[in-house]
Formats: C-alpha cells, structure tokens, sequence
C-alpha cells in the first residue's frame, strides 16, 4: 500500500469502506470463478519440473559470463563502532586477486530506500553501504574481495585485518533496549496499537481468565539456495541474473543506490532457490555491483551460509502477553495481545504479531500493541508470515490455556467466539469459511479420541493431540501490469515481472491464462522475472498471485475489447462487450449463448493481423479496505514424547484450509505442506543464536541451526474447501505463508495434552519437557 | 584456505615420510579437516592424502577384528562381522552425521574429528583452542552442546563422535604409526581431556598416523546397543548418547561397558558406573545407582544443565532396556 | 613466412571442425625443427621451451581431452619431460595414423601454431613432424587454453608476428560458441572449410608432398605447478587440471559449467551437493577434487534430462517432490545413491536388527536414509512419494499416500 499519511489514510479508508461493491476490484465476481471443470484446480505437474530435476533449471549463480571474477565477503566483528585501520596489502597482492575493496575505495553509493517508503523500495534497511568507517552491527561487511577463482578470493579474505574501536551506544542486549524505552511498531503505514473498550478492566472482572507470556526467539530463512547474483556493468549500464522476489523492485532500488536511471538496470531472476522473504535487495548485489564498477569485470557472488546469517536479516524476537477473559460460556470478553519486539535504528520492521488477533475471534474488548525497541543487529525482515507466524503461537496457545482453565473443548470455545463480521475494522467478510474448516477438520483427524493431559501412553511414548487456527491476510499489492500478446496461429505469451522461487509461478498462471483463454497449455507461453516485462510484482506476502491475476484479468478485458473491435460486426460476437464474452475452445463466446463464437484464428485472419498485443494495470487494491478478506486453516497435530528423553515427534498433522479457490490442486497442497513443515521446525528446532555479549551470531550453519530433516516430517494431511472468493481474482487467496501460521501452537498444544507441560518459550525442546 | 600440495601416499612409508614434514596433515576423507580448512582454523602446508591405505577389515587370529584406520565408515558399519559381532558398533557409526558423509569419511578421520563449539569455528570468538590463553567464550555463552564433565577453566567443548565412544566401551586399541616406528593406544586413553592445554586433543605425535583399530573379541553382540538422544530426528550431533553392553548371569550383571558420548571432551567411559555394577544385581534401580555414582561429578553450564538429568535417565533406560532383553543364540 | 594447415573437414558428426591456424616459423629454427620420426630418445634442443597445447575434444584412444594435458599416446602411453620439455608422441587414432614407435611416421591432424618471441623472454615453439594427412580420415581440432591465447595475444604485441587466428570449432551443431572463444575474437566458421596447412618456404625444408606431423608442445613453466589429472564425469573423460583447492563440487559447476549439482552449505550440512561416485552418494562440496580422479563421477545431468528423464525423476516431477528445484538434484542423486546401499544390504540407524540380511524400504528406513538431504520448502511428503514409487515396493498414487 503506498505510504500516506495516517490522517488521509482514515479517510481514505472510511470511504472505500462505505462505496458501493461495484466500485471495488473484485465487486463483480471474477468470471473464471464459474469454470467449475477446467483447469482451475487440476493437479497439474509444474511445466518447469523436467528442468529442476534433471538440474537445468539456471539459478543465479549459474549463467556464464566471460571474464568472470569471483567474490569474497569480509565481515565485522563488532556490532557497533568504528574501523580504526584496516589493512588490505597481504590481500591485494594474493595470488589471482584483482581488486579488494573498502569504505576507503568503494564508489559513492546512496543508502537503499526502506520498503514500503516508495512502491518499487526493497532495501531491508538504510545503514550506508561500505561508505565510512561506522560499523552497525556484528557482521556488517568491511570489506569485498574479487578474485580470478572462488578459492583465491576467499583465500585473500582472511589475509585481511581489521582493528575496531566499539562504539559506546551499542545495543546488543534485549533488557537494555528495553530500558531505553519502546515505541509502537507501524506496520505497512499502521500503528500497531489499537484499543477498543477497556479489556483491561473487563480482563480482571471476567469469571474465566489467562494471563501468559509467551517468547519466540530469532529465526532465519536459510532457503537452500544460498543468496547470489551474477552480474557485469555494459558501459552504464547493469545486467544482474539475480535470485529475487522483485525484480522491479530491485532494479529501481539499486538504481538509486547507484544514483542511477532504473531504465540502466536490468534485472532478471528465472528460478529463485526458495526465498521465504529473504531474497530482495541486500548490500551483496550493492557490493558486487560497486566491486564490478571499480574493477570492470563481471563479478559472481554467492554469500556462504555464514554470510547469509550474517547480512541477510531473519525474524526477529518476540515477547508477547496474551491475556484472555471469558464469560462462563467461554464469551471472550477481553483479548490482549501486546510485547515487544526488536528492530534496529535503521529499518521499519516491526514484526507485526497482532496481526491475527485482529480478525480471529469476537471479543467485547481488545487491546493490542506492538512495542519496538532498537538493538544493533543485522536488520530484521520478513520471513513467512511475518506477525501472523509467531502472533498465532501466542494466540493460539492462549486460546487453548483458557480452554483447558475452563475445562471447554479447544474447538468449541473459538466456535462460540466466531466473529460475525471483523471485530476490530467492522468490515464484512468477504469470505470466512474457518468454522466448516474446523468441523471438516476434527471429523478427519479423529479429534473425539482426545483424553486429558498425560492420559495417553503407548510404550515408552506420551502421546497427545492439539490444534490450533491459522491465519493469513489477503492481501494485493498494487503495481500489477501484464501483457497479454495473441497470435493468429493460436497461440498466447503472457509477459509479467513476476516470480518463481517454488510456488509454481509459471505452471499456475498458465493454467489460468489459458482457462480465461479458452485455449489448452500448451498454447501458451507465460514470460516472467524479466524487468523487461510490465508490472511492480513483488512475491510476498501470499499475494503474488492475486497480483498477477488482477493484472492478467485487466489486459484479458483490454485483449477482449480489442479482439471485439477487430471482429468487428461481421461477426457472431458483433455487439457484445467484454463482459458478456469469455474465452472457449481457442475463440471467444458469448457467455450466455454458447453458440455464438469465433475462434482467435478467425478473427484475426479476417482482420489481417498476425498477433495482437495489449499491455493493461491492474486496479488499485482497494478491496481489503472494502471488505475483511482472510484465508484461515484448522490445524491438527499429534506428537509423542518420549517419556525417558523428552523427544518430540510429530506423528500426524493435519491441514483444513479456507483459502478460497485453489488453481492447482498438487502445488497448493505442496505450498500447504511446506508452510507447516517451516511451522514444525519454527515449533520443535529453530534458533538463531544471538550472543547478547557482542551482537554476533553463533550459529550461522546449517548443522548448528535445525531445519526439519525428513526423519522429522510425517505424512502431512491436506485439505481445503475450495470455496471461492467472491472478490479476489480466480476466486483464489493465497497459499504461500499460511502453512506456518498456527503450527507453533498446534504443536505446543499437543505437547501439553500429551504430558501435562505447557511449553511457552520456542522452540520447544526436550529439555523444556523433562 | 591456504595453499597446500597435495601428495597422494602409495604406500604408509611414502605417508609418513611425507606426514613427517612441518605443515603436513594427514587427509582422509576430508568431511571434517576441509571444512576447518575453508574456516581457516586448520592450513597445513601439504596434504597427505591417506584414503587408499588401510582400509581393509582382517580378523586378528584371537576372535578380534582388526580395522584399517582408511575403511570408510560406511564399508566398516555395512560389514558383517561387525553387524554381527559389534553391533554396538555399527550402530554408533549409523547414528553418526549423514549417509554421504558416512560414505566418505575413514575411520581415524572421525577418530581426529574435531568439536562442533560454535567459538571454536568462529576466528572473532576468543577459544584456547585456537590461541593458547585467548579465554573461552563458550563457558559463559551458548553451551547447549558442551561438556558437563571433564571440563575445565580453560575449554567446556565435547568431542562429536558418536564411532569413538562405542569404540571406548568395547575396549578398542588404536595403532598409530611414526617414522620411529609403530605403538598401540587403548581407545580411552587416545583423546585427553582439555585441562590446562585444550588444543591438545589427542596423545598423537607429530606425523604419527592412525593406522588400525583393532578390537577385542568380546563384542557383547547379544546385549548391547547405542542410544543417540538430538534436538532433530536425525542428522545432528548428540546432546547426549549411550553405548551401553551387558553381559548377564542369573540376573546378576557380569560384566558392563557403558560410554557416554556429547558430555565431554573425549569418549566418556563410565568407570565408576561400570565398577557399580559389576558383580550386582541388573535391576532398575541399581542402573540408577549406578547412574548417578557416574554423573555425580556433573556440573552443568547455562544452557546445558539438563544433560544430567537427561544422562542419568538414558543410562538407566537403556541398561534397564539391555537387561530385558531374551538372550540371542 | 607462414604456415597453414590443411586438414579436411570433421567426419564426426560431433565437432564440426574447423580450424584455422597460422603457424608462423622462426628464421632462427633450424631444419631440425622439423624432426624426424625418430627414437623415443630424441632430445629436442634444450635452448627451446615448449607450451603444451590443449589436445582436442576428442578422442584419442579413447580418451577425451578437453584441457591442457598431456596426451598419451595410444600404444606407448609416452610423455617424456626432458629439462621441461615435454614430447607427446601421438599414436594410432584411425586408418591413417600410423603408431608412434621410433620408425614410423605419425599422422595426426592437428593445428600447429607457434611462435617464437626473441629477448629476454621464454620461447614459444612447437615443434613436430607431420605426417602423410589422409583426407579420409577424421581430422580434429583442439582448444587452445585461456592462458595459452592470453599470451600469444600479448606476444602479438611485442612482436608483431601473426598471431593464429584461431576459431573454435562448434561442439554440436547450433550449439553457441564459447565464450573463452568469443574472448579471443574467434569467429564461427561453416564446417566445410578446410584449414590450410603449406610448407614453409625455406631452403632444405621438408619435402613439399610429405607432411609431417607435429608432434610437440609448447611448455610453460607455470602449467607444472598444478597437477594434470583424469576424471570422468558422466561417462566423458576429462584431463583436467586446477587449483588442489577446488572441490569437486566447484570442480563440476564453475570448470565443467555442470551446474546441477548445488552449493546450499559448502560444509557437507544440506547435501544439495551430493553427487554419485563410483554409484556412492557423497557431498562434493567437502570432497577435494583431487582425491576423485579417476572415479566414474555420475551427477544429476548424467541421470537424465528433459525428454529423457530417469525414472526416478519423472517421478519427482509426477509426485511434486520438489519446490524451487534447488535441493532437487542432491535429493534425487541421494536416492539413486541410497538405493544402491539398500542393495548391498547397508543398515541404517533405524534398522531394527542391524545385522539383517536386507532391509525394507520402510518410510522411517525411507526418512532416516535420506536425511542427510535438507529441503525448506518442505517437498519431504512428495519425494518420499516419489522415492517410494520408484524404489519401494507399494505404487504411490501421487498425493495420496498411505496412511503410516
């Protein structure tokens, strides 16, 4: 949403809140949503999997380029301070090297622009890049070698020396930003802060009540490709084959770094190695940019694993109390759900935990607030879910402790709570279908067999079910634009800068193009990831595909329109409008008479065109201020604990989404199953080590920080009610980040049940249970 | 990393003459030194690549096996005299990192692999490891995974392997090679304790190579097992494990092997458990006893003081479980 | 003065050869350059380095040269190094070639290129006989190395002796000229043009009808520093030499330009770097690539590729056991691996009876076996599926699997 300020934004809200449906994207339903037998929803095969498994598929580190120099990252050891003296010469004059590079000869570069500050911004936060002397935080890269071979540049990295001199104002602990004091987040132009009624009177006078505090520490994305770009200046201008959530994004971004025309950048990212919102712009492409400038070669870098914790930001740390008061017949009367979290002096991310409360549950009173305080540290960002992934661990599990306080079924009591419309905004919804979620949920999994904390042994194993709700915005965010070109022998591009990193992209909007087409897959070429092509499409925050479907939908309508002019009134369609036409069997037909069609072929023929092309926008995303638009999911989980150690393992887990309608029925299930694993390893192994000594992490691995290995994952259970929504484009929401929201707790709750212990500090280990 | 030359030894002469040199180490598989080689922790100036020596698996002529100290860890848990003799063995070595890195790795590199301590990796960390009189910041840092026996002042870190502690508790004997000829070292006293000087970590020579592992004929293959407890299924290093033997008699425990790996600097034979219960009854509650007698001297850090409890309530189930079983043929 | 090569075009299918290179004599060479076939103990003159010249990607008994190498000859296996010097004598290769013992002239249809720098700097010569060249024959062309190019470009400016305009040949038809041949101003060439090869003019030279082959190489004291070793990748056999740095996983992606096998950890901890040796699975990223010479290396290209996919990839494709593709190759390399182990009766951790005979493809014995593989976007449900379908014994429908 583009930053305006707040006062404007109320008003601007309250009267897209209050305009007519028919005046909001989405007000008239998306046709395809009528498609009930096409391709909508078919278990197609990705139409790049022969690529990725017979490894063609080319990552970014992975395109020739002659002349290449590879490049090395040295990074501080101090989280706040200075550089006293650093010396490069042993480095310089190692074998192969071609150029080290320092705050003493790095060209002028300008600080990123912070997301969300302008609509094409990706800079994760706005320290200057190798500028000065200034370190801020521990890790913070000092110094870029670029050498003939990978091995020489690292070689030539750890000839460099550094002597720092800390900076008195340094923040590395979590109690001593606290004591300086908080301030409350804003989040996407939001405070987040948000009172109705008083809930802390009606929390002390409710008959039934918890008051917890919940903790979840750092985590960091660590998708496997490890982040990279391969890139080389042509005169002025920048080619980068990048690994990139936004390559619009990143290209106007790092024109401003550069001080740069964005039309000088181009930015291409093809396959992204899994992203999971790490993967925008960071100081390595600034670096390897300057560092190809200087030496005027191209350059390859790829960050090891140790750099990616170190200059790739994660989640950061929450502390959240949740304090519930409910009525007898578990009316919950007051929801509070406030804590901190810590950002640093030079990003705006607030890791927005309130975010479910917001529309899960009716409630007679809120209070809500996110407290930010500064510590130096590699900035924090978004990772899957951000808010709504350790937000619903604290929600979650506070659901279940009053459920279990008051001796009510856990189900029962978010029933009786179901809000009729959004609790807190008074929007309607523009779909809500979490209670049959629920009973579609607890009918499969068997959640009648349940017994009370402890009751369940088998062996040497405690076991025991839980669940929880999981959570997820719909969201689209503008700068949506695509074209669309048809040609006369059929056949259909579709061209968009959107992007791949394991969501089946390509294989998704091919099905949709050619569903809205009227033409079979193979007729069809969908372009992405090019800033060549139209549209600002970043892929974040389960949106993408909301994007490039308003964006498709609009230049569809522009193609028809012109399809129609050129049919002009020899034709069966003579007369008809956009709307009342839809693409079939390769030509358009009126909708309401199936009979009057001309093919593509037709049409263009008579009118002596080989192809037609148009390129449209998508409208302003207006319809989340219109209506409250959610997806939702009814987590189920089994663990058992073994009795002697403590080891948990997941035995069962089961999904039951509401996420409107599904485009492909085997990756959205893949999506579903992905987020939950990310959810198992967030609940049961993740943590990033941050010493509070020196602001540096001390487990930047991937054999010292636990992600789920498969002896860890168990058949994941899938399903969804394919009900779609009436305002979103395809009728679809999206499936990329709710998989993680609510497994925290769904894990932690079946770990109580299972043994009697309520575990509210992540993740949940076995020493937390022995 | 350094530059090095890389030698290939054709025979153990060439691979000590060459090992003898200053900067020369000794590379098996690689899956550890290269790692520390790439963090710079280790930069030998040549590379004596010993894989290809030693690596077969020969009876002894007393009922032992004789093991190459080249056999790939795989090639010796995949055998089947070890699988049927050692099973205690095999199993440890199954427990152990990845089938890929089984697969590459010789047995005396896992022998010399060295701790996973996130300050010994991290060149801005202070390790006496790394710089004799540096401090240790893991004492009073992130310590999840270090010692709570044996430690001192100096170094709190574990010793990885999961091989060596089950090589401890079957009473193993190491053969190492020097130019001034060839010595045999029991398993337990091969690794040392860290004390006053914890870059010291075996009792190797310079040059001297491992060359064999030879075990005993007493393989307790009847009743025995390796018990691997970690914060993930598989594919991580132990927080605590077991490698527990026994041999009983009427209910009266004969003779017992326990060793404790992810507690301290080297493979922790329990002595004073083993001394316990030797001649006593195999009951539960004196697998406890004996439990306790071993860990009484545990002293946990900030973030590892659960290993204890987690030890003594492994060790007791797992002798409790050894005892129940029926006797194999 | 200037020497061309004439050599018929590429029978093979494969290269469509074409080469063009000018060999420029030096007036200070004596007859004797051109040296005879003669002994194994011939002793080219010492005041003269020699350079090795890449061999050609082609087969020469058998062997397939893509680097700087030596060559070995098909019946002698000789390469003598003399003070330096480097002799590769050049054996039978196909009717034509006659072998390369001391009384026989050799044929091999090779570019000559050479030049000769005056001054204080090393001389770069090649010097050989040619032989009888047999039009029917097939004719090869080879690469000349980076550093090998960079210098004669540099030489052409010190002293102005033509430089060989060489050109690449094209490795498959249609298939886009490399870049190290873009860098040095080679151009495409249309396979039917031969390359000219003329006797020198000078007094006493060789006998115009007779072409001899060159036979030696240009040596430059820099190439002895790194080891020439074999390898063999997905059935291609490869003289390769590098920095003992290399892993085998840089080895295979930035060398080879095979970027199927991926760089997740660089520490042996996501095995998206796992290759196949020997039919092993191993991490490549913490192999040296210098221990696995001579190894059969199998990676992910050489398991199948779209249109002929392994079954077990087709298999990842049809059970969606994969996301963003990058853990994927490791992942399906792994398992070809670990179906080997089961074979051969290697246990696992979670092996009941770790002395059984042999093992069933349990899914814990599934999950434990390829643990080893990380995957973060969570595809573990779809390539236990797929595994499952290829190795297991049960048919996995794709998204339904059993219940455990």
């Amino acid at each position: 949403m583009p930053i305006l300020q707040n006062a404007m934004m109320a008003v601007m809200k309250k009267a897209i809140a209050l305009a007519p449906d028919s005046f909001i994207p989405g007000g008239k339903p998306d046709p395809l949503i009528r498609h009930k037998h096409g391709l909508i929803g078919a278990p197609i095969s990705r139409i790049d999997g022969p690529l990725k498994v017979s490894g063609r598929a080319t990552f970014a580190a992975e395109v020739p380029m002659e002349g290449l120099t590879y490049a090395a990252l040295k990074y501080s050891s101090i989280a706040r301070g200075r550089i006293v003296e650093i010396d490069t010469a042993a480095a310089e004059n190692a074998p192969g090297v071609v150029l080290v590079m320092t705050y003493k000869n790095a060209p002028r570069l300008k600080p990123m622009p912070l997301f969300l500050t302008k609509p094409k911004a990706a800079g994760g936060d706005d320290v200057p890049i190798m500028q000065d002397d200034q370190i801020h935080w521990n890790g913070q890269p000092v110094a870029l070698v670029l050498a003939e071979t990978q091995e020489q540049a690292d070689h030539a990295q750890s000839l460099i020396r550094v002597i720092y001199e800390a900076g008195g104002d340094g923040v590395t602990s979590l109690e001593v930003a606290k004591a300086k004091g908080s301030e409350p987040g804003v989040f996407q132009g939001e405070t987040l802060k948000l009172e109705i009624e008083d809930a802390e009177a009606m929390l002390a006078a409710a008959p039934h009540k918890i008051d917890v505090r919940y903790t979840t520490p750092r985590h960091n994305h660590n998708p496997i490709e490890l982040h990279a770009a391969t890139l080389a200046w042509q005169g002025d201008r920048l080619r980068i084959h990048d690994a990139v959530q936004g390559v619009a994004h990143v290209a106007w971004t790092i024109a401003q770094v550069f001080g740069i025309d964005e039309e000088k950048v181009h930015v291409t990212s093809p396959y992204v190695g899994g992203a999971f919102g790490s993967k925008n712009l960071s100081q390595h492409q600034v670096l390897a940019a300057a560092a190809a400038q200087l030496a005027q070669r191209p350059v390859r870098i790829m960050v090891s694993r140790e750099g990616v914790f170190r200059i790739i930001g994660g989640r950061t740390i929450t502390e959240q109390r949740v304090a519930l008061g409910a009525q007898a017949d578990g009316t919950l009367v007051a929801l509070i759900h406030t804590g901190t979290v810590a950002m640093t002096p030079h990003n705006n991310m607030p890791e927005p935990f309130i975010q479910p409360a917001k529309s899960a549950y009716a409630s007679r009173s809120f209070l809500l607030d996110v407290e930010t305080v500064k510590m130096n540290m590699m900035a924090n960002t978004f990772m899957r879910a951000p808010g709504e992934a350790v937000g619903t661990f604290g929600l979650e599990s506070g659901i279940d402790e009053l459920a279990h306080a008051m001796g009510m079924d856990p189900i029962d009591l978010r029933l009786k709570n179901e809000p009729e419309k959004d609790p807190t905004t008074g929007l309607p919804f523009s779909q809500r279908g979490i209670v049959e979620a629920w009973k579609a949920g607890r009918e499969r999994f068997g959640w009648r067999a349940r017994r009370g904390p402890g009751a369940r042994r088998d062996g040497d194993w405690f076991v025991g079910i839980g669940c929880a709700a999981g959570t997820y915005p719909y969201y689209r965010m503008p700068g949506g634009a695509a074209r669309i070109t048809l040609s006369k022998d059929g056949h259909a591009t579709i061209g968009i800068a959107a992007h791949e990193m394991g969501m089946g992209t390509s294989t998704a909007q091919t099905q949709i193009a050619a569903e809205r087409l009227g033409l079979p897959m193979d007729a069809l070429t969908f372009n992405y990831a090019d800033t060549k092509l139209p549209g600002v499409v970043l892929a974040g925050g389960s949106q993408q595909t909301a994007a490039i479907g308003a964006a498709v939908i609009a230049a569809h309508h522009k193609l028809v329109g012109e399809l129609l002019k050129l049919a002009g009134n020899d034709s069966p369609l003579a007369g008809l409008t956009p709307d009342e036409v839809g693409g079939l069997d390769g030509g358009l037909c009126a909708l309401d008479d199936e009979s009057r069609c001309e093919s593509y072929a037709s049409i263009l023929s008579r009118a002596k065109r080989e192809e037609v092309s148009v390129e449209a926008k998508a409208p302003l995303p207006l319809e989340f201020l219109h209506w409250s638009m959610h997806s939702h999911s009814a987590l189920f989980c089994e663990v058992r604990v073994n009795a002697v150690t403590g080891e948990i393992r997941v035995s069962r887990f089961l999904g039951s989404f509401d996420c409107g309608r599904i485009i492909n029925s085997k990756t959205a299930a893949s999506q579903f199953r992905g987020g939950i694993i990310m959810g198992l390893g967030l609940a049961l192994m993740e943590e990033t080590q941050f010493d509070e000594r020196t602001g540096r992490i001390m487990n930047p691995s991937l054999a010292e920080y636990h992600v789920p290995v498969h002896l860890d994952v168990p058949e994941i259970d899938i399903i969804w009610s394919d009900e779609a929504d009436p305002h979103t484009p395809m009728g679809a929401r999206g499936v990329g980040e709710i998989g993680i929201t609510g497994v925290g707790a769904a894990v932690a709750n079946a770990v109580f049940n299972a043994t009697g212990k309520r575990v509210r500090d992540l993740p949940i280990t076995l020493d937390k249970v022995i | 990393m350094t530059p090095f030359t890389y030698e290939r030894a054709i025979d153990r002469q060439a691979a000590l003459a060459l090992g003898a040199g200053s900067g020369a180490k000794y590379l098996g598989g690689g899956t550890n030194l290269v790692d520390l080689m790439r963090e710079t922790i280790e930069h030998p100036e040549v590379l004596v690549d010993v894989t290809g020596l030693s690596c077969g698996i020969e009876e002894t002529g007393d009922g032992g096996l004789r093991i190459g100290a080249g056999a790939k860890n795989t090639a010796v848990a995949a055998d089947r005299r070890v699988r049927e003799r050692y099973p205690l063995l095999a199993q440890a070595i199954l427990a152990g990192a990845s089938a890929q890195i089984r697969n590459m790795a010789t047995v005396g590199g896992n022998l010399l692999q060295r701790t996973r301590c996130g300050y010994f990796y991290d060149d801005a960390a202070r390790c006496n490891k790394r710089e004799t009189g540096a401090g240790c910041d893991a004492i009073e840092g992130f310590n999840r995974m270090h010692a709570i026996l044996g430690a001192s002042a100096a170094c709190v870190a574990t010793h990885p392997s999961d091989m060596a502690v089950a090589l401890a508790a079957l009473d193993a004997v190491a053969t190492v090679e020097g130019q001034s000829g060839a010595r045999d070292i029991p398993l337990v006293e091969f690794h040392l304790l860290p004390g006053e000087t914890p870059q010291i970590e075996t009792v190797l020579k310079p040059g001297e190579l491992v060359t064999a592992v030879t075990l005993p004929r007493e393989g307790f293959a009847g009743r025995s097992t390796y018990r691997k407890v970690r914060d993930r299924a598989s594919y991580a290093f132990a927080l605590v494990s077991v490698a527990a033997a026994l041999d009983l008699e009427a209910g009266t425990v004969k003779a017992v092997r326990l060793a404790l790996g992810g507690v301290a600097h080297r493979p922790w034979r329990a002595t004073a458990a083993e001394d316990a219960l030797t001649g006593g009854p195999a009951t539960e509650a004196a697998f406890r006893a004996a439990a306790e007698a071993e860990l009484a001297p545990a002293q946990g850090l900030r973030d590892n003081a659960f290993k204890i409890e987690l030890a003594r309530r492994v060790i007791t189930d797992t002798l409790v479980k050894l005892a129940a079983l029926r006797e194999t043929a | 003065m200037s020497w061309t090569v004439r050599l018929p075009m590429m029978c093979r299918p494969a290269f469509q050869t074409v080469s063009t290179v000018q060999a420029v004599a030096s007036g200070s060479l004596s007859n004797t350059h051109l040296i005879p076939p003669s002994g194994s103990s011939t002793k080219p003159s010492t005041d003269v380095d020699v350079l090795k010249i890449r061999s050609p990607p082609e087969r020469i008994d058998g062997t397939l040269i893509h680097d700087v190498a030596r060559v070995r000859c098909c019946c002698c296996d000789s390469h003598n190094v003399v003070n330096g010097i480097v002799e590769v004598r050049f054996g039978k290769k196909s009717p034509g070639i006659a072998t390369c013992n001391a009384e026989t002239r050799i044929v091999v249809h090779r570019h000559m290129a050479y030049r000769r720098r005056t001054g204080k700097s090393r001389s770069y010569v090649v010097r050989g006989t040619l032989s009888q060249i047999d039009e029917q024959s097939s004719a090869f062309s080879h690469q000349l190395s980076d550093r090998f190019l960079r210098r004669l470009q540099a030489a052409q400016v010190d002293t102005g002796f033509d430089i060989p305009a060489y050109e690449m040949p094209h490795q498959r038809p249609g298939r886009k000229m490399s870049r190290r041949a873009r860098s040095i101003g080679a151009t495409t060439q249309t396979p039917d043009r031969a390359v000219e090869y003329t006797e020198p003019e000078r007094p006493g030279g060789v006998d115009a009808g007779t072409q001899t082959l060159a036979r030696a190489l240009l040596v430059d004291s820099d190439f002895w520093r790194e080891a020439s070793m074999h390898f063999v990748v997905n059935g291609d056999e490869l003289e390769l030499d590098f920095d003992p740095r290399t892993s085998l996983l840089d080895l295979l992606r930035e060398r080879l330009h095979l970027f199927g096998s991926k760089k997740g950890c660089n520490q042996g901890a996501c095995g998206a770097c796992t290759v196949l040796v020997d039919g092993e699975r191993i991490n490549s990223c913490v192999a040296l690539a210098v221990q696995y010479q001579d190894r059969q290396i199998t990676t992910i290209e050489g398991l199948g590729a779209p249109g002929v996919l392994h079954p077990l990839q087709a298999a990842f494709v049809e059970h969606d056991g994969f996301q963003c593709g990058y853990c994927t190759p490791g992942q399906i390399c792994s398992a070809v691996g670990m179906a080997g182990e089961l074979k051969r009766g290697v246990p696992s951790y979670v092996s009941a009876d770790v002395a059984a005979e042999c093992f069933d493809l349990t899914d814990e014995e599934l999950r434990e076996r390829m643990s080893g593989n990380l995957c973060r976007c969570g595809a573990h449900n779809g390539i236990v599926d797929a595994i499952q379908e290829i190795f297991g014994e049960a048919e996995v429908e794709p998204g339904k699997r059993e219940a455990a």
